[in-house]
C-alpha cells in the first residue's frame, strides 16, 4: 500500500554519505584515522535508518512512502523531469545491502593501507551515497544522479594511484566508458519522456500500445547503457586492463555499484520491457555477452582480471535471468554472484600478502583463506544452500521446455561454473602462508553469510528441494517482490531441470580441477600452443583495436576538416581569393581610370589646342588681324544669308 | 517596474572605463572591479526582482533617441534575455579579477573589458533593432585591441580576421535592418512593434526581382550572426582567436559574445520572422546538428587546450541551435537555459586552461608525436583539478550539473520534432566524453611532466573568481526551477506566435 509522506529519512542519510565522502576526500589526511570512523558512522546511520523505516524497531507494519516534486519544468508539464523518493522494501533491502557490503570493505583494512587511503575512503562514501539515491529514486532522473555518483565514486577510487600513467589511463577509460553508459541511459529516458510515458518507478501499469516505438527505443537505450556500465562485451577492454587497485575495491566500486544502479532501473521497468516484447532479444544478447566474458576470463593469466571477467559474465547472466525468468531470481542471482566475487577478491588479495617468514599462524591463516575461497566459489556458482542457486535453478527450470534455450543456458552455466572454480583453484595456488589480517577473513565471512539462501528465501537449500519442505523462515525475496521466486514443484520437468543443473555444475567443477587444480594449468598450456588465439580472446577479442581505428579515423576526419577549413580555406584560400579579386578589380579600375584620364586629357587637349593654336598664330603675327576680321565677317554674312 | 536598473547595468562599466583612465594603476584596478561589480549587482537585483509566470517585458525604459528615424532607447528584460543579463553579470567581474596582475597596460585591458561589458549588456537588453545593432557592433571593437595588443605571436592577423568577420556580419545585419525598416509603415525599429509576424507576405523589388522581406532579412541576419556565433564552417577566425588571444579575452568571446549572438538570433527570428521559422527551423536544426558533430569530431584531434575549447564551444553552440530550431517549448527553454550554462562552463574551461598556460608556459597537452607535455597537475594542484572536473562533467551533462538541465531539455524538445537529432546529440556527447576525459587524463593525471614541476595550486584571488563559475554550474544544475519559471512563459508566448 502506498501512502503519501514527507521526504524520507534515508534520503537525507544518502546526502550525509555524500558530505562525508567529500569531506574525507578533501581533508581526510588531516582527520584522525583518515576519517574511517566517519564512514562507520555512516554505515551505522544506514542500519539505524533502515531499521526505523522498515518499522522493525517499532514493530510496525511496513508502508511504502512516496514523495515527488518537479525538478526541471513544472510537474504537470508533459515533458517534465520530476524527482522523488520511493521507499519500498526493495529499496530498503538495496540500501541495507549497499551499507553492509561497504562495511565488509571497511573491515578489510589492507584495502586502505596505501599512502592516499583517504581518497579511496572518500570514493567509497560517494559511491555509497550514489547507491542510497538509486535505492530510493522514484524517477529515472533522480536515479541518474545516484548513478552519476557511483560513477564518480568509482573513478575517484583510483585517485590514490593517479600519479601512475597506467592508472591514469585506466581511470580515464573508466570515466568515459561509464559516462557512455550514463549518457545512453539518459537518452533512453529522454526518449521515453517524449512519448509522455509514465516514468514513475512505483507505477505498475504498462504503457499504451501507441507509444510502442518510443517505448522500445527508450528501453533499448537503457539496456545498452547497462551494457556499458557493466563493461559487458564489446567493452571488455577496461576489465582486462591491469591496475594497482585492490581487487575487492575494484569489483565493488567500479563494477558492481554502477551496474547495480542500472540493474535497479531494469528491475523497476521489467514489466514495461516484458509488455513491449523486448526481453527475448535483449536476453539473448546478454547471454552471448556472458559467454564471451567467460571465454576471455579462462585465458587470463592474472586471477584478478579473470575475477573481473567472471563478475562481468555474472552481471550478463543476471540480465539474461531477468529477461527469461523474472526479477526475483535475477536479483537473487545478482546478489549471490556479487557477494561471492567480493569475497573471492578479498581472499585472493589476502593470499597475495606473503609473510617474510613462514610460521604456523600464517599457514593456518592461508588454510582458512583457501577454504573460504572454495566456499565463495561454491556460493557464486550456485551450490546448494547459497543464494545464487535461487536465481540459476529457476532459470534452467523455466527454459526446460525449449531445447535450444536450455542447451545454451546449460552451456553458459557450465562456463560460469568452470571460470568460478578455476579462479578458486588459481587463488589457492598463490601461497601456502599469508600475512593478512584476520579482519579480511571476517569481512569475507560476512559477505558469505549474506549470500546464504536461508536469509533471503527462508529455505535452507535455496530452493533446491521440491515443495520448499526445508523452509525455516518466511521468504524475504517474496516480501520484496511480492511474488514467489520460482514455482518449483515435484514434476518430471523439474526433475530434468534439477538433474541437468547439478550435472553441469559437477562437470564444471571437475573440468576446473582438471584444467586449473592440478600442477600444470591447462589454460596456460593452451595459451602457449595457440598464442595468437588465446591473446585475441584474453584481450577482450581485440575490440580495442577496432575502437582505436574508429577513433583514429574520426580524429583524422577532424584533423582534415580543421586543416582544410581553418588551415586552408579560411587562412589561405579565402584571403588569397579575396586579395586576388581585389587586385584584379583594383587593376581593372586602375586601367579604366587611366583610360578615362587619357581620354579626358586628349579631349581637353584637343579642345584647347584649336583656339590656342589660333591665338598663338595671332600672337606670333603669322595670322594678320585683318584677315581674321575678313574671315569672321565672311562667316557672319554667310550666317545671315543662311538664316534668311 | 522601472527603476533604471538596466541603464545602470549598461552604464556603470562605461563610467568605470572612463574614470579609471585618470587614476594611477593600483587604484584603477579597484575602480574597474567596483564598476563591474556595481553593474553586476544591478543586474542581479534586476533579475531577482523580475516577476515569474509572465511573458511581459519588464523594467522597460524607453525614450526617443533619433526621432526622425524612429530610433529609440528602448531597453527591457523578459524570460529570453534575463539569463544572459545574469551571465554577463557573473562573467565580467571574474574576467577583470583574472587579469588583475596583468603587467602590460592593465588600465587599457580593464577599460576594454568594461566597454565590452557595456556593449554586451546593451545588446542583450536593447529592444530596438538599431540600438541592438549599435551595441552589438560596439562589442566587436574591443576584441580588435584586446587581441591585437595582448595576444600571442600571430595577434595582428587574428585581430584583423576577427574584425573583418565582425564587420561583414554587422554589415549584413545592417542591410537586413534597412530592409525591415522600409518594409513597414510607419517605419520603425522597435522589436515590440515589429513583432507578431508583420512581415508575413511582404515583398520588395530589387533589380527587377521580387523578394520576400522575411526570408531576405532572416537570411542576412542569420549569416551576419553566424559569422560571430561561430557556426561551422564560418568559424576559422574563431579558432585563430582561441590560439592567439589571451585566455580571458577568449573567454569573453566564447562565453559571453557567443551566447549573446545566439540570443539575438532567437529574439529576432522568433519575434520578427515567425512565418519563416516554420520552414527555416529545419535548416537551423540541421546547422545545429552539423555544428555539434563537426565541433566534436574536430575537438577529437586537438592537442591544445585553447583550440579544444574553441571546438567545444562550436559543439555547444550546436546544442543551443538545435533547441532553437526545435520550435518546441521544451527545446527552446532548454536552449535559453543552455546559453547561461554554456557561458559558465566555457568560462570555467577557459580560465583553468589560462591558469595552466600561464604557469607552464604552454597550452598544448600533446606534442606532434602524440606524447604528453603536461600531466600530473591533479597531484600538485587539486583545486585546479576539481574546477576542471566540475566543468567537464557539466559540459557532458552529468546529472546535478548545469549541463544536464540544458541538454536534457534540448534533447527531449528536439527529439519529439525530429528523431534524428537524438543520434546527432548522442554521438556528439559520446565523443565529448571521450575527448574531454582523455584531455583530463593527459593534463591532470599521471606522472607530472617537466613543465608541471613547481606548479602552484589556485591562489586566494583565483579561488575567489573561480567560485561564482563553479557554484553557478552546481546551483543552476541542482535548482533550475526559478530560472525555468522565468523563461517558460516568454517561450510559450513566442511559440504561440510561430504556430
Amino acid at each position: 500500500m502506498i501512502t503519501l509522506n514527507s521526504p524520507t529519512l534515508l534520503f537525507w542519510f544518502s546526502f550525509i554519505y555524500l558530505m562525508i565522502g567529500v569531506l574525507i576526500f578533501a581533508f581526510g589526511n588531516r582527520l584522525p584515522a583518515r576519517g574511517v570512523w566517519l564512514l562507520w558512522v555512516g554505515v551505522l546511520l544506514a542500519l539505524l535508518g533502515v531499521g526505523l523505516e522498515s518499522g522493525l524497531f517499532l514493530r510496525e507494519e511496513f508502508h511504502s512512502k512516496v514523495w515527488s516534486s518537479g525538478w526541471i519544468l513544472p510537474k504537470t508539464d508533459a515533458n517534465a523531469l520530476t524527482v522523488g523518493v520511493f521507499q519500498d522494501l526493495f529499496g530498503l533491502v538495496l540500501f541495507l545491502i549497499a551499507a553492509l557490503v561497504a562495511a565488509g570493505l571497511l573491515l578489510n583494512t589492507s584495502v586502505f593501507k596505501h599512502a592516499h587511503s583517504e581518497r579511496s575512503l572518500g570514493a567509497l562514501a560517494i559511491s555509497m551515497a550514489g547507491m542510497g539515491v538509486v535505492s530510493l529514486a522514484l524517477t529515472p532522473w533522480l536515479l541518474f544522479v545516484g548513478l552519476a555518483l557511483t560513477v564518480v565514486g568509482g573513478g575517484l577510487s583510483f585517485a590514490a594511484f593517479w600519479e601512475n600513467d597506467a592508472e591514469a589511463k585506466v581511470t580515464a577509460r573508466f570515466f568515459w566508458e561509464n559516462s557512455f553508459g550514463l549518457l545512453l541511459t539518459f537518452f533512453g529516458a529522454c526518449v521515453l519522456v517524449t512519448g509522455q510515458l509514465n516514468l514513475f518507478l512505483n507505477e505498475t501499469s504498462v504503457w499504451k500500445e501507441e507509444s510502442s516505438f518510443t517505448g522500445a527505443l527508450g528501453l533499448a537505450l537503457v539496456f545498452a547503457g547497462f551494457f556499458l556500465q557493466a563493461h559487458l562485451f564489446p567493452v571488455l577492454g577496461w576489465v582486462v586492463a591491469e591496475s594497482k587497485q585492490s581487487p575487492t575495491q575494484r569489483i565493488l566500486l567500479n563494477q558492481l555499484f554502477p551496474s547495480w544502479a542500472l540493474f535497479v532501473l531494469l528491475i523497476r521497468l521489467e514489466h514495461q520491457f516484458r509488455a513491449l516484447g523486448l526481453f527475448p532479444g535483449l536476453g539473448w544478447l546478454a547471454a552471448c555477452a556472458a559467454l564471451l566474458a567467460f571465454l576471455s576470463g579462462l585465458f587470463q593469466r592474472n586471477w584478478r582480471i579473470a575475477l573481473g571477467l567472471w563478475t562481468v559474465g555474472g552481471l550478463s547472466l543476471a540480465l539474461t535471468i531477468l529477461a527469461f525468468t523474472g526479477r526475483t531470481p535475477a536479483f537473487a542471482f545478482l546478489l549471490g554472484m556479487s557477494l561471492s566475487a567480493l569475497a573471492q577478491g578479498n581472499l585472493g588479495s589476502a593470499l597475495e600478502e606473503k609473510p617474510t617468514t613462514s610460521n604456523a599462524v600464517a599457514r593456518t591463516r592461508a588454510f582458512w583463506l583457501k577454504g573460504l575461497s572454495f566456499t565463495a566459489a561454491a556460493s557464486g556458482t550456485g551450490f546448494i544452500g547459497f543464494l545464487t542457486l535461487s536465481g540459476s535453478l529457476p532459470w534452467v527450470a523455466k527454459a526446460i521446455d525449449s531445447p535450444v534455450q536450455v542447451t545454451f543456458f546449460l552451456f553458459l552455466l557450465f562456463f560460469f561454473g568452470l571460470l568460478g572454480w578455476c579462479i578458486a583453484w588459481r587463488i589457492s595456488k598463490l601461497t601456502s602462508a599469508s600475512n593478512s589480517s584476520w579482519m579480511v577473513i571476517l569481512s569475507s565471512v560476512l559477505w558469505l553469510i549474506l549470500s546464504l539462501a536461508v536469509l533471503w528465501t527462508g529455505t535452507c537449500t535455496g530452493g533446491a528441494v521440491f515443495g520448499s519442505i526445508d523452509r525455516v523462515l518466511p521468504s524475504l525475496l517474496e516480501g520484496v517482490f511480492g511474488a514467489p521466486g520460482m514455482d518449483f514443484k515435484d514434476s518430471p520437468e523439474s526433475w530434468s531441470a534439477s538433474s541437468f543443473y547439478w550435472g553441469v555444475l559437477l562437470i564444471s567443477l571437475l573440468t576446473a580441477y582438471w584444467t586449473s587444480g592440478r600442477k600444470e594449468d591447462k589454460w596456460t598450456r593452451i595459451a602457449q600452443v595457440f598464442p595468437r588465439v588465446s591473446s585475441f580472446v584474453a584481450q577482450g577479442f581485440q575490440m580495442d583495436l577496432f575502437y582505436k581505428k574508429f577513433v583514429q579515423t574520426l580524429a583524422w576526419v577532424g584533423r582534415s576538416a580543421s586543416r582544410v577549413i581553418d588551415g586552408r580555406i579560411w587562412s589561405e584560400w579565402v584571403p588569397a581569393g579575396i586579395t586576388y579579386f581585389l587586385e584584379r578589380v583594383s587593376s581593372l579600375f586602375r586601367g579604366v581610370d587611366a583610360a578615362i584620364s587619357d581620354g579626358i586629357g586628349t579631349s581637353v587637349r584637343k579642345v584647347i589646342e584649336v583656339p590656342g593654336k589660333a591665338l598663338q598664330l595671332v600672337q606670333t603675327g603669322d595670322l594678320r588681324l585683318y584677315l581674321f576680321f575678313v574671315i569672321s565677317s565672311g562667316f557672319a554674312l554667310l550666317a545671315h544669308y543662311i538664316k534668311l | 517596474m522601472n527603476n533604471h536598473l538596466i541603464s545602470l547595468t549598461v552604464l556603470f562599466p562605461l563610467i568605470g572605463a572612463i574614470s579609471q583612465a585618470f587614476v594611477p594603476v593600483p587604484r584603477s584596478r579597484w575602480i574597474a572591479l567596483i564598476a563591474s561589480l556595481a553593474a553586476s549587482a544591478c543586474a542581479v537585483i534586476l533579475v531577482a526582482s523580475m516577476q515569474t509566470q509572465t511573458a511581459e517585458m519588464q523594467a522597460i525604459e524607453s525614450f526617443p533617441w533619433v526621432g526622425a528615424y524612429a530610433i529609440s532607447y528602448e531597453m527591457a528584460v523578459d524570460g529570453l534575455n534575463a539569463l544572459l543579463v545574469l551571465l554577463i553579470a557573473i562573467l565580467f567581474p571574474v574576467l577583470i579579477s583574472a587579469e588583475w596582475n596583468q603587467q602590460v597596460g592593465v588600465r587599457g585591458l580593464h577599460s576594454l573589458l568594461l566597454v565590452l561589458q557595456t556593449a554586451l549588456s546593451g545588446a542583450v537588453c536593447a529592444q530596438d533593432l538599431f540600438l541592438q545593432l549599435f551595441f552589438w557592433g560596439l562589442s566587436a571593437l574591443p576584441f580588435y585591441f584586446l587581441v591585437g595588443i595582448w595576444g600571442g605571436e600571430g595577434r595582428e592577423k587574428a585581430a584583423f580576421r576577427s574584425t573583418v568577420a565582425a564587420t561583414v556580419g554587422n554589415a549584413l545585419i545592417f542591410i537586413a535592418l534597412i530592409i525591415v525598416y522600409y518594409s513597414i509603415d510607419p517605419h520603425g525599429f522597435s522589436i515590440r512593434e515589429l513583432s507578431g509576424g508583420k512581415f508575413a507576405g511582404q515583398h520588395f523589388h530589387f533589380l527587377g526581382y521580387d523578394f520576400q522581406v522575411s526570408w531576405v532579412a532572416f537570411t542576412l541576419i542569420s549569416f551576419g550572426l553566424a559569422l560571430r556565433a561561430p557556426v561551422w564552417p564560418l568559424h576559422g577566425w574563431f579558432i585563430e582567436m582561441a590560439t592567439e588571444g589571451p585566455s580571458t579575452v577568449f573567454v569573453a568571446l566564447a562565453a559571453a559574445t557567443v551566447p549573446v549572438a545566439t540570443y539575438i538570433f532567437l529574439r529576432i527570428c522568433y519575434c520578427l520572422f515567425p512565418d519563416v521559422l516554420g520552414t527555416a527551423s529545419r535548416i537551423v536544426l540541421a546547422v545545429g546538428a552539423v555544428n555539434l558533430i563537426m565541433g566534436g569530431v574536430c575537438a577529437l584531434s586537438q592537442r591544445n587546450l585553447r583550440s579544444l575549447l574553441a571546438y567545444v564551444c562550436l559543439s555547444e553552440v550546436g546544442i543551443v541551435m538545435m533547441g532553437i530550431g526545435s520550435l518546441n517549448a521544451t527545446g527552446v527553454v532548454g536552449s535559453v537555459f543552455q546559453q547561461l550554462i554554456l557561458g559558465l562552463a566555457l568560462a570555467g574551461f577557459g580560465l583553468f586552461s589560462g591558469i595552466i598556460s600561464d604557469r607552464t608556459g604552454r597550452s598544448d597537452f600533446l606534442n606532434a608525436q602524440g606524447q604528453r607535455t603536461l600531466g600530473g597537475i591533479a597531484v600538485r594542484a587539486p583545486a585546479v583539478s576539481v574546477v576542471a572536473g566540475v566543468v567537464i562533467v557539466s559540459l557532458l551533462g552529468f546529472p546535478g550539473f548545469g549541463g544536464f538541465v540544458g541538454h536534457s531539455l534540448v534533447v527531449i524538445g528536439s527529439f519529439s520534432v525530429h528523431p534524428f537529432t537524438l543520434f546527432m546529440s548522442g554521438g556528439a556527447l559520446l565523443l565529448a566524453s571521450y575527448y574531454l576525459f582523455n584531455m583530463y587524463r593527459n593534463v591532470f593525471l599521471g606522472s607530472p611532466g617537466s613543465a608541471v614541476q613547481g606548479f602552484q595550486d589556485l591562489t586566494l584571488r583565483e579561488r575567489f573568481y573561480m567560485a561564482p563559475v563553479v557554484c553557478g554550474l552546481l546551483f543552476f544544475g541542482l535548482y533550475p526551477k526559478p530560472l525555468i519559471e522565468l523563461i517558460r512563459p516568454t517561450v510559450l508566448t513566442l511559440l504561440s506566435t510561430v504556430r
